[in-house]
């Protein structure tokens, strides 16, 4: 069973996920092992190899990704996802989010003043 | 040996665990996710791994139920008559047949029990002449009494019209009077024509007597009792039926009917006796 630590860290991976596999397709296409293999490599990121499917399906609903069958000499088929523009579009705005938005949670979390942008953003 | 570990005995019952809890998802959902996951396994281990290399795959895979509810978390589940799924959907026909059956069962035998008894109408008189040409008939409040002397060791009886105004067939069985007759009369016979009079326009002679016979819904037919007399009776006392209760099968079931007699049928103290 998941302690309250462990269920937080899910959720917070959860929500970076799908930025790291758009980032992860920007470089190259790749097929769905491949990126499993990536960002577990990255350490931290995957809470299960197989919660990256429903993530790249619902990605690929989004329009951020596509995927094709592509097959290589001696290989059997495999279906390889590419970032779409409007992909690397979010991808984009997310970086820019992201930066502030960690530096403000590192500010918090050691007891900082919180930058005054980030504690007005989004306010009516 | 197979060319995929996808044959493997831990993935196949991977697969149907999966299989199981993505019956949530729409079909081509469940499909699409179940090739990414096929070719996940089929990527990360050759045919001839072993048992332990295929379990690290599956573990990091993670449970099934929840790869599922990951993927519902982010299309949605199937819409709920699509996830009863064919075996579902049979259990539920047959429970409905079942339920059918039953309901139709119970509702059959109700409109049974609740049809309505034979009804007595039309011709109705004593069946042998010395009976009928010296019956006397008298009416007391609004009923009718028709006496005949009794005939000791003859036979003697009498005849009315019953008819069938359902829309079920009734067919009589038998009788309370088990052989006997007023006052001790035995050799009792109860019979009915096997024709209907309404429709034949016979007289009640004419007709043959059996039992059981039917009455199918609209139909008459003459009740006819007899029995051979016994003893004498006084000028004070009188035997006689008004009523009889007949055996009657409708449908499936067998019930008793109360005949109720638009006119009592009596014998009585008369030249027969001294």
């Amino acid at each position: 069973m998941l302690d309250m630590g462990e269920a937080e860290l899910t959720e917070l991976r959860r929500g970076v996920l799908g930025p790291c596999v758009l980032a992860l397709l920007e470089s190259r296409p790749r097929f769905g092992l491949e990126l499993v293999r990536d960002l577990a490599s990255a350490g931290g990121v995957l809470t299960s190899d197989g919660t990256v499917y429903p993530l790249l399906n619902r990605l690929r609903d989004a329009g951020l990704v596509t995927s094709q069958w592509q097959a290589s000499e001696g290989e059997r088929a495999r279906r390889y996802y590419s970032i779409t523009q409007a992909g690397g579009q979010s991808l984009a705005a997310f970086r820019g989010e992201w930066a502030q938005f960690a530096a403000t949670v590192s500010h918090v979390l050691e007891g900082e003043t919180v930058p005054v942008v980030a504690a007005t953003k989004g306010r009516p | 040996m197979s060319d995929t570990a996808l044959a493997h005995r831990l993935v196949a019952g991977y697969l149907r665990q999966f299989d199981a809890a993505a019956s949530v998802l729409p079909v081509q959902r469940a499909r699409e996710l179940r090739e990414q996951v096929a070719a996940h396994i089929e990527d990360s281990v050759g045919p001839d791994a072993s048992d332990e290399e295929i379990a690290a795959v599956l573990r990091g895979l993670g449970p099934a139920r929840l790869l599922v509810a990951e993927a519902v978390a982010a299309t949605g589940a199937r819409p709920w008559p699509f996830r009863v799924g064919w075996k579902g959907w049979t259990l539920i026909g047959a429970l409905l047949l079942v339920v059918a059956a039953v309901s139709g069962y119970y509702i059959k035998i109700n409109s049974m029990t609740s049809v309505r008894p034979l009804f007595v109408e039309g011709q109705s008189g004593w069946w042998y002449p010395p009976d009928y040409n010296r019956q006397v008939t008298t009416q007391a409040d609004l009923a009718t009494q028709t006496t005949v002397p009794i005939r000791p060791g003859h036979r003697q009886g009498f005849f009315i019209q019953v008819f069938n105004f359902t829309g079920m067939t009734q067919t009589v069985l038998g009788s309370n009077l088990q052989g006997g007759g007023p006052n001790g009369g035995t050799n009792g016979s109860v019979t009915l024509s096997t024709s209907d009079p309404q429709r034949s326009g016979s007289e009640p002679h004419t007709l043959t007597y059996a039992l059981p016979v039917s009455i199918p819904p609209g139909q008459s037919r003459y009740l006819r009792i007899t029995w051979i007399s016994h003893g004498c009776l006084s000028k004070l006392n009188v035997s006689g039926m008004d009523s009889v209760e007949l055996r009657v099968r409708v449908g499936w079931t067998t019930r008793t009917e109360y005949i109720q007699f638009n006119e009592g049928f009596y014998l009585g103290h008369g030249g027969y006796c001294p």
